[in-house]
């Protein structure tokens, strides 16, 4: 019995161990690059453009920067998620936050100025801000009025 | 040292400018106006540059005792017209008689009807833009054509000829002069190319009228009353405690401080401050098959009406749904993540409205008389009943789209809609203000904007506040008030 409760304190402390040593490691860009290469695998992502854009994405800190660690910490979990099982609370809050970025990041790219081509490569065009108005069209999908 | 003017209005937004605008059309050309405002004049081009609508932080002034209820107001010249989102839908024929058509909540004090003609004027003042059709009689057209639907939201036409429509909107759907077409940005508080009406490109020709005389960075601490008399107004300028005083004193500043500075005025009523309320807004997401959204021409395309009027209002509350069209804004919209099927989706606003409880209220800081204290214990049931047929709603808007899954449905904090706290009527008993905003005792007080609303209709406010300014000021040159 004594050696069980050995067995499962030391299990505990190491699994503590090693989440703590993998939050200590982790970073916000890294999630989000881990968000963007999962759900968008079917685009050919430019890799500097995705490390500036995850940059800039921590910089204006609209995500917060916990629940990305919490991401990074279960990459490999997370990388195993398909977007089919997101049926919970707490799933659908992660696929919330995948949408997020993902919104941010493909406005932020030329990829639907240029007509959502999927076989060319989405170039990162400077972080998505309507305000601002750095890009032409401030909602893309958007239709002109008709007579 | 007290200066006198035939008239002093305190507040800037949508109540105060609308209702300066017909007061000087009706005053004499000698008649002297003091306008106070507490905030600073901030452009648009500062709004943008700061990410804010304000230099005046509306924390810095109220103690929120419910922190999880949100209240958004803009302070500064030109109020909430600087952050609003253009929402100008009349309110319904029924919303002024809940009481006598449908045995709940109570009347207004005036009647669609009455308020049709000023529906009309603010209409035209704001350049409005809306439909061909309606879900409400109307006497005359909008001014500028339709915003462009969606394409959920044209299957929903073709479906609900009488329950879907074009939103009315301040979102220009053609240049006005002064504003340029929406371009669907989706931050409508902070547009980037003032495409929506505000008092400052819109309204601001009153406030230049030599009349007029305006005071910057003016906060009102108290109505001086002499009898039944107002006598003017307390404020703090530059620090110092100063005096105006007036044959008639104007308060629109807000759901929020109208109440506040009556209550620190001493000017008692038992209903006043009580009965905070806003419409309970709910947000519904909706995943669809093969239909793309977010594609119509404005940040909200689409108005559905089809579970406003009818009987249900008996038991629970009626709901208005708008359609958001943009993939952007953080909590009203994204794209899906799967391969060629960003778009297919709907996102919905639905809003119910609300039965005041009096246990909602404004009052006075203990600690710091000059902070406004919200309490906030919840929405009525009646409101709640409306928000359980959600289910029920979806499914007979899935007849009319190919609804595959509901991603999300969720409270919002705010609506941004505050009403309620200076109630209308016409028993004083059960009321602080007549039909035509006075006050019932101190008749040379008006008391204007949503703080008036004895009940939250779905609809926006904004048009009901401002046509309500331009019924008051028209009645204080009828005789109906006694101090003219």
């Amino acid at each position: 019995m004594f050696k069980r409760r050995q067995f499962l304190a030391a299990f505990i402390a190491g699994l503590t161990g090693l989440v703590t040593w993998r939050f200590i490691g982790s970073s916000d860009e890294n999630a989000i690059i881990a968000v963007l290469q999962k759900r968008l695998d079917y685009l050919l992502l430019d890799d500097n453009g995705l490390h500036a854009f995850a940059r800039d994405l921590v910089a204006r800190k609209v995500m917060s920067s916990n629940k990305l660690r919490m991401l990074d910490v279960a990459g490999p979990v997370y990388a195993q998620l398909p977007v089919t099982s997101y049926g919970n609370a707490l799933t659908r809050a992660v696929r919330h936050g995948e949408e997020r970025i993902v919104t941010l990041y493909l406005l932020s790219s030329d990829f639907f100025l240029t007509g959502a081509d999927e076989t060319r490569i989405v170039r990162y065009q400077g972080y998505y801000d309507p305000i601002r108005n750095l890009h032409p069209i401030s909602n893309p999908f958007a239709r002109p009025i008709t007579n | 040292m007290t200066d006198h003017y035939d008239a002093i209005v305190v507040g800037t937004g949508f109540a105060g400018a609308f209702f300066l605008m017909r007061y000087l059309e009706r005053a004499s050309p000698t008649a002297r106006v003091l306008v106070l405002e507490r905030g600073k004049r901030d452009s648009k081009g500062w709004q943008l540059q700061n990410r804010r609508n304000s230099s005046l932080n509306l924390e810095q002034l109220i103690v929120n005792n419910n922190p999880e209820k949100e209240w958004l107001m803009s302070l500064g010249f030109g109020g909430s017209s600087n952050a609003w989102w253009g929402g100008a839908a009349r309110m319904m024929p029924g919303d002024f008689q809940l009481q006598s058509r449908y045995g709940v909540g109570i009347d207004w004090p005036l009647s669609y009807e009455e308020l049709e003609t000023y529906y009309g004027d603010v209409e035209a003042i704001m350049a409005v833009s809306g439909p061909a059709d309606s879900p409400m009689p109307r006497s005359r057209p909008f001014p500028l054509r339709p915003h462009r639907f969606s394409d959920p939201d044209t299957l929903l036409k073709k479906k609900f000829p009488d329950g879907w429509y074009h939103p009315a909107t301040t979102r220009a759907s053609a240049p006005t002069g002064s504003r340029s077409v929406c371009r669907a940005a989706g931050t409508c508080e902070l547009c980037p190319v003032d495409a929506n009406f505000s008092i400052d490109n819109g309204l601001h020709r009153p406030f230049a009228d030599p009349r007029v005389t305006m005071q910057l960075q003016a906060a009102v601490e108290e109505v001086e009353t002499i009898g039944d008399l107002a006598r003017g107004v307390s404020y703090t300028s530059d620090g110092q405690l100063r005096r105006a005083t007036a044959d008639l004193v104007v308060l629109a500043a807000s759901a929020l401080f109208n109440p506040h500075i009556l209550l620190r005025s001493g000017i008692t009523h038992g209903l006043l401050g009580k009965r905070l309320h806003e419409q309970m807004p709910v947000d519904v997401c909706l995943n669809l098959g093969g239909v793309k959204g977010y594609n119509g021409s404005s940040t909200i395309t689409g108005n559905g009406y089809l579970f406003y009027e009818g009987e249900h209002r008996r038991q629970r509350a009626a709901c208005l749904i708008e359609t958001w069209n943009s993939p952007f804004n953080y909590n009203r919209g994204a794209l899906r993540t799967e391969r060629g099927r960003w778009t297919e989706r709907a996102y919905f606003r639905f809003m119910f409205d609300d039965l005041p409880r009096a246990d909602n209220a404004v009052t006075v800081n203990a600690a710091n008389p000059r902070l406004a204290e919200l309490t906030f214990n919840g929405y009525s049931d009646y409101a709640q009943r409306g928000m359980n047929r959600i289910p029920a709603m979806v499914n007979t808007l899935a007849t009319a789209l190919p609804v595959e899954s509901i991603e999300s449905i969720s409270v919002a904090r705010s609506t941004s809609h505050i009403q309620g706290t200076v109630v209308m009527g016409n028993d004083p008993a059960t009321s602080v203000v007549d039909r035509h905003l006075i006050h019932h005792r101190i008749r040379n007080l008006a008391i204007l904007g949503a703080s008036a609303f004895p009940t939250a209709s779905p609809a926006y406010p904004t048009l009901t506040i401002s046509a309500l300014s331009l019924w008051a000021a028209d009645h204080l040159f009828t005789g109906s008030a006694s101090y003219v």
